[in-house]
C-alpha cells in the first residue's frame, strides 16, 4: 500500500513538473528575448525570427548604455519613488487597512466602498484635473505628486488586500492583547503586523514593482524636469521616434538591468510564502 | 450588534469626559485618516470634476466649455456606433479572462505551495512576466502569435490542428488578447500564495487522521479558507478587466475590424485623440456605474460565501 | 464578533504622528527645489534676471537630442538674452503628456504637436498665431514647399512653420528592380492602377498558408484609402469643409478597387496582415529588404533605412499610380493628412517670453542652417526647398530628384479640427469593406453619414 502510494506520488509529481516546466518555458521567453536582444547589434535584432543566442555577443551594450544615458541619475530618482511607495504601502496602507478590517466605526462600510470606488474611475478622466491640482499647489516638476499620495496610503489596492488578510486573523489574539492593556495601535503593530508577513511581503513586492515601473505619473508630473526622471521614463527616451532607427539594444540592456532588482526583491519576499513558517498554531 | 457597540460610548456618559480619540469608533477614523486625507486632497476633486465634465463638451484645450445636459450620455447609449461594439467586446473579454485568470492563478498557487520541489524557482519564473517591460512583451507576443512561424501555431500543428490567424482574424484576436492576459497572472498567484500561508497545517493534519482525500481537502478546507483571497482577486480582476487597456492599445490598437476595441480604448480615443473629454467623462461615469454595481453585488453576496476567521 | 475597546494611548498617537512626519520629511527632502531659472514666467517677471527661458517640449529623442542641443548652443550664442531648455519627451503616451502640459496654467513656451492637434488648438484659441511675427520679421514663406507651410494655416492665420516635412508620405512608389531582373523582365515603375495590378499579379506568390512573396499591398486603412482617393480625383471634404465627399462615386470606385485588388491578387486582407506581421517599425526583417516585396509605398524616412539595411538594392521610384480610367485623375501625394509636425506657442506665453519663443520657433523651422541641417543630418528632406538641393542628398540617393518632384507636387489636404474622428470613421468603413462586412458602397455610405454628422456638429458649434 505504502509502496503504491509512493509510486503514484512519483508519477503525479513527474506529471506536475512536466506541466510546470512547459508553462515555465512560455513565461521565460520574454525574459530570454530581453536578455538576448540586449546583447545584439541593431542589425542582429532585425533578424526574424529572432536568433536566441547572439553571435557575436555584444557585451559592450551594457557599458555603452551608461555612456549615452544618465542611468545613475535615473536610478537615484527611481529609488526615491520606490522608497515612498514601499514605505507608504507597508506602513500607511496597513495602518488604514487595520481600521477597515478590525475596528467598527460608523460609516465603515460606506467608506470602504468609497475606497474601492476610487479604483473604478478610469485614470484618463482624472489625469488632467489632478494635474491642475498639483499645479496649483506648486507640486509640478517635483517629486511630491509621486511620493506624498503614496506615503498617505492612497493605494486602495493595497489597503483592500491587507484588509482581507487582517480580517482572517483570529479575534481571540487581539482580545487577549486588549485584556493585557494593549491599545488598538499596539495590536496593529505588535500582533497583526507580525502575523501578516506573507501579505506584507506580497504588498512590498507589488509596491516595489509599481514604483519601479511607474511610467505615466512621473512622465506627466515631472515632464519639465528631465533630471528628475526615473528609470521607467528614461528607458523610453532611449527609444527613437518616427524615422529614427530604434535603439532597441540599449533599451533591452537597460530593461535587463531593471528586471534584476525586481527579481531580487521577489526572491527575497517569496521566503515568506513557504507553508507554515509564520502562521503555525493559529486557528483559522 | 453593531448598533450596540456604536451606542456604547454614549451610554456611559456618567464617566468623566474622554479624549476625543478615545471615543467609541473614533479610533477607526484615526486609522483611516491618512487615506481620507489623500482621498479628499487628490481623489475627490478629480472624480467630482469628471462627473461635472460629463455634462459638458469639455475639450481640455482651453475652449470655453458648454453645459450640454445629458447629451453625452444620450450619444453614448443611442448614437455612438462604436459604444455598444466596445461594450460587447469588453464583456467578452471580462467574461473569459476574469474566471480563467482566477482558476489558473489559484491552481498554480496550489501547485507551487505543495511539496513537489523546486517551487521557489517556479514561483519566480511565473512571476517573471509581471516584471518584463511591455516593449519586450509586445515583440515577443507578435512572435508567439505569428501565423506562419509563430510558436502557438507550431504547437497546434504538432497536434494536427490547423494554423490560426491569431491577430489578423477578427474572430481570433480577442482570444489572443485573453491568452495574453493569462500570461500576466503572476500577481494574482502571489496573492493566492500569501493567502495559502494563512491556512493552518493542523486542519490538513486533522483531515488526514480522518482519512479525507486531497480532493475533499481542497473543497472543504482550502477553498473555504481562501474565500477572502478569492473575493479580493475576483473584485480586483473585475475592476482591472473592465479597465483593460494596455495590451489592446499596444498589440492590436483595437483591430482587426474593431474586434479588440475594448471600452477603455474607445474612451481613450475620445479623450486624447478626438479632444472629447466631456464625452469621455460620460463614458467613464457609465463605466463606473457598471463596475460599482457589479462590485456591490459581489460585495453584498460575499456575506454568503466569504468566510473570515 | 467580539466587542472592541477603542483605546489609543497618547504614546501611540505620537508614534503614528512621528511615522507620518518621517514620511513627509522624506518626501520633502527628495523634492529638490526647482532652480530659479526653470520657469519662464518667473524669469520674465524678474527684471534683475536678464535671461528669458524658453522651455522647448519635443519628442526629438535618442540620437536627435544631441543634434538639437547643438542648435540650441548656437542659438543661445546668437541670442544672449535667451536660454532654451530642451525638454525631450518619450514618444510613448505623447498625447496625455502634451495635453496635461497644455491644460495647466503654466505651459512650456514652445511645444511640438501634430498638424491635426495644431489646428484644434488654434481653433480653440489655445495657441498664439505667428502671422504678425512673420510679417514684422519679413520672413519669406515661399522658401517652404507650398503644401508644407499650407498645413499650418487656420482661418487665415499661421500658427506654426513645418519641420520636418509633412509631405512625402503618400506620393512615393518604390520598385525593387533586383526582383524584376532576377525574373528576366524589363524593369519599370507602374504609373497607373492597371499597370500596378499587372505587376503585382505577376510577382505575388501564394501557398496554402498565405503570401510567400507580394507584388504590392494597396493597404486596408483610411490613410491608404485617402491616398488612392486623391489619385482618382476624389477628396475627403468639399472646398468649404462642410461636406464629406470621400463616399462619392470616386470614393466607392477607389475602395472597390482596393478590396478587389486585395482579394483577387493577395487572397484577402488577413493574408496581407500576416505577411507584414513581424518585428514592426523599420527593420531589415521587413519583406522589402528581403526581395519578397516588389512595390513599396513608403514615406521619406525609408531612404535613410535603405542605406542601413540594403544599400546595394537596385531600385527606382515614381509617383503613386493613378486611375487612368478616370480622365480627370492624376498621381497626387498628400501632405498633412497624417502627422506633419509643427511647433506652437501657447497664448499664456506673453511679452518678452513670447518674443523669445517665436524666435526659437523660427530657428527650428525657418533657418536652413538649423532646421535644415537638423533633418539633413538624419537623411531626410527639409520642408525648406533650398536645403534639399545639396549634393549630399544626391550622393546617397540616386533618385533624389524624384523625391523632390513628389514633395513639390504634394498638396496640403484641407482638414477640420475634428479630422482625427473623421479619419477613424472612414477607417471603420474601409475595414468593413475589406473584411467583407459590407460592400464598398454601403460601407462608405454609412461612414459618410457618420462623418457628416461630426462635421455638421462642428459647424453648428461654430455658429
Amino acid at each position: 500500500m505504502a509502496v503504491r502510494k509512493t509510486r503514484t506520488r512519483i508519477v503525479s509529481h513527474g506529471l506536475l513538473h512536466l506541466i510546470l516546466i512547459a508553462g515555465s518555458l512560455i513565461m521565460l521567453i520574454p525574459l530570454v528575448w530581453t536578455v538576448s536582444t540586449s546583447l545584439k547589434t541593431p542589425q542582429q535584432i532585425a533578424i526574424w525570427p529572432p536568433e536566441w543566442i547572439p553571435n557575436p555577443v555584444q557585451w559592450s551594450n551594457y557599458r555603452d548604455v551608461f555612456a549615452i544615458a544618465p542611468v545613475t541619475l535615473w536610478l537615484r530618482n527611481s529609488l526615491v519613488l520606490v522608497a515612498a511607495e514601499v514605505l507608504g504601502s507597508v506602513v500607511t496602507c496597513s495602518f488604514v487597512a487595520y481600521g477597515f478590517a478590525r475596528v467598527r466605526f460608523p460609516g465603515r462600510s460606506a467608506l470602504f466602498l468609497l475606497l474601492l470606488s476610487t479604483l473604478m474611475v478610469p485614470y484618463i478622466v482624472r489625469l488632467i484635473p489632478l494635474y491642475v491640482i498639483y499645479n496649483q499647489i506648486g507640486w509640478i516638476n517635483t517629486f511630491l505628486p509621486v511620493t506624498v499620495p503614496q506615503l498617505l496610503g492612497r493605494n486602495a489596492f493595497f489597503i483592500f488586500l491587507l484588509r482581507q488578510f487582517f480580517m482572517g486573523i483570529p479575534e481571540e489574539l487581539s482580545d487577549a492583547a486588549r485584556i493585557d492593556g494593549c491599545s488598538e495601535v499596539g495590536i496593529w503593530w505588535r500582533i497583526v503586523m507580525p502575523l501578516s508577513k506573507p501579505a506584507l511581503a506580497a504588498v512590498a513586492i507589488f509596491a516595489f514593482r509599481d514604483a519601479w515601473d511607474n511610467f505615466l505619473a512621473p512622465l506627466v508630473y515631472m515632464a519639465g524636469r528631465p533630471d528628475l526622471r526615473p528609470l521607467a521614463v528614461g528607458l523610453y527616451t532611449l527609444r527613437g521616434g518616427a524615422g529614427q532607427l530604434p535603439d532597441t539594444h540599449y533599451l533591452m540592456a537597460l530593461s535587463t538591468l531593471m528586471i534584476i532588482p525586481m527579481l531580487v526583491m521577489f526572491a527575497a519576499g517569496q521566503r515568506y510564502f513557504i507553508q507554515g513558517v509564520t502562521l503555525t498554531g493559529i486557528k483559522g | 450588534m453593531s448598533a450596540q457597540v456604536e451606542s456604547g460610548g454614549r451610554a456611559v456618559s456618567a464617566r468623566p469626559p474622554r479624549r476625543w480619540w478615545r471615543r467609541k469608533g473614533m479610533i477607526g477614523y484615526v486609522f483611516i485618516a491618512p487615506w481620507l486625507v489623500a482621498f479628499v486632497a487628490f481623489e475627490a476633486l478629480p472624480i467630482i470634476s469628471g462627473l461635472y465634465h460629463s455634462f459638458t463638451d469639455w475639450s481640455a484645450t482651453g475652449k470655453a466649455e458648454k453645459w450640454v445636459g445629458l447629451a453625452n450620455y444620450n450619444e453614448a447609449l443611442t448614437r455612438d456606433p462604436l459604444f455598444w461594439k466596445a461594450v460587447s467586446n469588453s464583456l467578452y473579454f471580462i467574461g473569459l479572462s476574469v474566471p480563467l485568470g482566477i482558476i489558473v492563478a489559484f491552481a498554480l498557487a496550489m501547485l507551487l505551495n505543495s511539496k513537489i520541489g523546486g517551487t521557489g524557482a517556479y514561483r519566480t519564473i511565473y512571476y517573471l512576466p509581471s516584471v518584463v517591460p511591455t516593449v519586450a512583451a509586445v515583440i515577443v507576443w507578435t512572435f508567439i502569435f505569428e501565423t506562419r512561424r509563430g510558436i502557438l501555431n507550431f504547437f497546434l500543428e504538432l497536434l494536427g490542428l490547423p494554423a490560426i490567424r491569431w491577430l489578423s482574424d477578427p474572430n481570433w484576436a480577442m482570444p489572443a488578447l485573453i491568452i495574453m492576459s493569462l500570461w500576466g497572472i503572476g500577481a494574482s498567484m502571489v496573492i493566492f500564495l500569501a493567502g495559502l500561508q494563512g491556512i493552518p497545517q493542523e486542519l490538513y493534519e486533522a483531515a488526514e487522521v480522518d482519512g479525507a482525500g486531497s480532493w475533499h481537502n481542497l473543497w472543504s478546507i482550502t477553498v473555504p479558507l481562501m474565500t477572502p483571497t478569492i473575493f479580493f482577486n475576483l473584485i480586483m480582476g473585475l475592476v482591472a478587466a473592465f479597465q483593460a487597456f494596455n495590451n489592446a492599445f499596444i498589440m492590436t490598437g483595437g483591430g482587426p475590424n474593431n474586434a479588440t476595441l475594448l471600452y477603455m480604448l474607445h474612451l481613450y480615443n475620445n479623450a486624447f485623440r478626438y479632444f472629447r473629454m466631456g464625452y469621455a467623462s460620460a463614458m467613464a461615469v457609465l463605466l463606473f456605474i457598471v463596475v460599482f454595481s457589479v462590485t456591490v453585488v459581489v460585495y453584498r453576496s460575499s456575506n454568503r460565501w466569504v468566510y473570515y476567521s | 464578533m467580539s466587542h472592541r475597546n477603542g483605546s489609543l494611548s497618547r504614546r501611540d498617537m505620537l508614534k503614528f504622528m512621528g511615522l507620518a512626519a518621517a514620511g513627509t520629511t522624506l518626501a520633502a527632502c527628495v523634492a529638490p527645489a526647482a532652480p530659479a531659472a526653470t520657469t519662464g514666467g518667473e524669469a520674465a517677471a524678474a527684471p534683475a534676471q536678464a535671461t528669458t527661458v524658453v522651455r522647448f517640449w519635443n519628442v526629438w529623442g535618442a540620437a536627435r537630442e544631441d543634434l538639437m542641443n547643438q542648435i540650441i548652443a548656437r542659438f543661445e550664442e546668437a541670442n544672449p538674452g535667451i536660454t532654451v531648455q530642451n525638454l525631450v519627451q518619450p514618444f510613448e503616451r505623447r498625447e496625455e503628456n502634451l495635453f496635461t502640459a497644455l491644460a495647466s496654467g503654466d505651459p512650456p513656451e514652445v511645444l511640438m504637436a501634430s498638424r491635426a492637434e495644431v489646428l484644434k488648438f488654434a481653433d480653440d484659441g489655445l495657441i498664439a498665431p505667428i502671422t504678425d511675427y512673420v510679417t514684422q520679421n519679413n520672413l519669406d514663406l515661399t522658401t517652404f514647399y507650398a503644401s508644407e507651410i499650407g498645413n499650418f494655416y487656420w482661418k487665415d492665420q499661421l500658427y506654426s512653420m513645418p519641420m520636418p516635412t509633412g509631405g512625402g508620405v503618400s506620393g512615393l512608389t518604390l520598385v525593387n528592380y533586383d526582383m524584376i531582373t532576377a525574373a528576366g523582365n524589363e524593369p519599370s515603375v507602374p504609373q497607373t492602377w492597371t499597370q500596378l495590378e499587372e505587376m503585382a499579379k505577376a510577382y505575388t506568390k501564394l501557398d496554402d498558408k498565405g503570401i510567400v512573396q507580394i507584388g504590392a499591398d494597396v493597404g486596408s486603412t483610411s490613410a491608404e484609402f485617402f491616398a488612392w482617393l486623391y489619385c482618382n480625383n476624389g477628396r475627403i471634404y468639399s472646398d468649404d469643409l462642410r461636406t464629406i465627399e470621400f463616399g462619392n462615386e470616386a470614393g466607392v470606385q477607389t475602395l472597390d478597387w482596393m478590396v478587389n485588388f486585395t482579394n483577387n491578387i493577395n487572397g484577402g486582407v488577413q493574408n496581407v496582415t500576416d505577411f507584414f506581421a513581424g518585428p514592426g517599425e523599420a527593420t531589415e526583417a521587413q519583406p522589402w529588404y528581403n526581395d519578397v516585396q516588389l512595390i513599396n509605398f513608403p514615406n521619406v524616412s525609408i531612404f535613410f533605412h535603405m542605406q542601413t539595411y540594403k544599400p546595394d538594392m537596385a531600385w527606382d521610384m515614381g509617383l503613386r499610380p493613378y486611375n487612368a480610367d478616370n480622365a480627370a485623375a492624376k498621381s497626387q501625394g498628400l501632405s498633412g493628412e497624417q502627422f506633419a509636425w509643427g511647433y506652437v506657442v501657447p497664448k499664456a506665453v506673453t511679452g518678452a517670453t513670447q518674443d523669445a519663443a517665436f524666435k526659437w520657433l523660427q530657428e527650428i523651422t525657418y533657418e536652413p542652417d538649423s532646421a535644415g541641417w537638423f533633418v539633413e543630418q538624419q537623411g531626410r528632406p527639409s520642408p525648406i526647398k533650398a536645403v534639399n538641393d545639396q549634393q549630399s542628398f544626391y550622393d546617397v540617393n540616386p533618385h533624389w530628384d524624384k523625391v523632390l518632384m513628389s514633395l513639390a507636387s504634394d498638396i496640403s489636404v484641407a482638414i477640420l479640427p475634428v479630422h482625427a474622428r473623421v479619419r477613424d470613421i472612414a477607417n471603420q468603413g474601409v475595414q468593413a469593406a475589406m473584411f467583407g462586412d459590407a460592400s464598398a458602397a454601403d460601407a462608405l455610405a454609412t461612414a459618410t453619414e457618420q462623418a457628416q454628422a461630426v462635421v455638421d456638429e462642428y459647424w453648428a458649434d461654430q455658429a
